[in-house]
């Protein structure tokens, strides 16, 4: 096995690792030092990470940020996954990102990307004159503050479930809660939001 | 999960998430490269042999011309010694002995039985 072998995007001409093999075979290899099961495993999951990173930061270059610290950890420490542990790789790693992310928010001062004034404009007249693209963008802005305006837990347990599809109880113990929090979590997060956004229409 | 208000949840799922940068991938494989090359060579430095007294003599030693040099001086040294002169007890007489021959008899006399602790001649040699 090739544990030194140049790494590039593509990877790996000639290599013995295959893109097949699970992410749980590939932390194996990984925790030998193969440099080529952890392109791989990195090229599988950095979407899926750096779009939960996202939705949490809501900044492009602290979820880049964040996405990069976790993988270099696991490359760094990769015995800090258990094989025997009951957890897959991908629930274990959104836990990582979680946590790193929640780091990242005590360090660094909330992002607000949008001015919420330039938001509460389009209960302006002008507001119907607007393109349906226009119209669309405040839409979206609207919901990412309503988003950001949800407490951590709130909006991390939305994430989980919707965005990224997990089943309630999955991502209760990526939260490390039982399932009746979870589903409490979630339902105040919808109502939040619902509120949120009736309110803001409403005002439309 | 599904979301009980179809209006929000289309809302929710139109909400993108920009592209991360193309380079994040590479540079974070490049990084991993890079902290692989520095643990490799901490660890070649970590193995690397130290200079000691014990190693110099063993990597001498260990050189077959150099053993059977040494041999050789070693039993050249163990050769003249045995033909050093004794006295009548076997014993090696001392290096400030002078041997004066006598009537084709060998006789051993002591310097330092001529010569005070000083240094000073004390008596008749001859």
């Amino acid at each position: 096995m090739s544990h030194h072998a140049p790494l590039n995007e593509d990877i790996i001409p000639g290599s013995d690792v295959s893109r097949d093999l699970s992410d749980e075979t590939l932390m194996a290899l990984i925790q030998k030092q193969d440099q080529n099961a952890f392109a791989i495993l990195l090229q599988r999951h950095s979407d899926r990470f750096y779009s939960l990173a996202y939705r949490t930061l809501f900044s492009q270059s602290d979820a880049e940020d964040v996405v990069q610290e976790c993988f270099l950890k696991l490359w760094r420490k990769p015995d800090i996954w258990k094989a025997d542990s009951k957890a897959t790789f991908t629930t274990w790693f959104y836990r990582i990102i979680i946590n790193a992310c929640i780091d990242k928010n005590r360090q660094t001062k909330p992002v607000t990307p949008y001015d919420e004034v330039e938001i509460l404009d389009e209960n302006s007249d002008s507001f119907e004159r607007l393109s349906s693209q226009q119209q669309e963008d405040i839409r979206q802005k609207r919901l990412t503050l309503a988003l950001q305006k949800l407490p951590e837990r709130q909006r991390t347990a939305l994430n989980l479930c919707f965005y990224e599809g997990l089943k309630n109880q999955a991502a209760a113990e990526v939260m490390d809660i039982n399932l009746k929090a979870l589903q409490s979590l979630l339902m105040r997060a919808k109502t939040s939001l619902k509120n949120d956004l009736a309110k803001t229409q409403g005002e439309t | 999960m599904s979301i009980d208000d179809p209006e929000l949840e289309k809302q929710l799922i139109s909400l993108s998430v920009p592209k991360k940068s193309p380079l994040l991938e590479q540079n974070i494989l490049a990084l991993a490269t890079a902290e692989q090359s520095a643990q490799d060579a901490l660890k070649a430095k970590s193995v690397a042999p130290q200079l000691t007294w014990a190693s110099f003599f063993r990597s001498i030693f260990s050189a077959p011309q150099v053993a059977m040099a040494f041999s050789v001086i070693l039993c050249c040294g163990l050769w003249m010694g045995w033909s050093l002169p004794t006295d009548s007890t076997g014993l090696l007489i001392d290096a400030s002995t002078i041997e004066l021959a006598s009537n084709g008899n060998t006789t051993s006399f002591n310097y330092d039985d001529f010569v005070s602790s000083d240094g000073i001649y004390e008596g008749d040699l001859f």
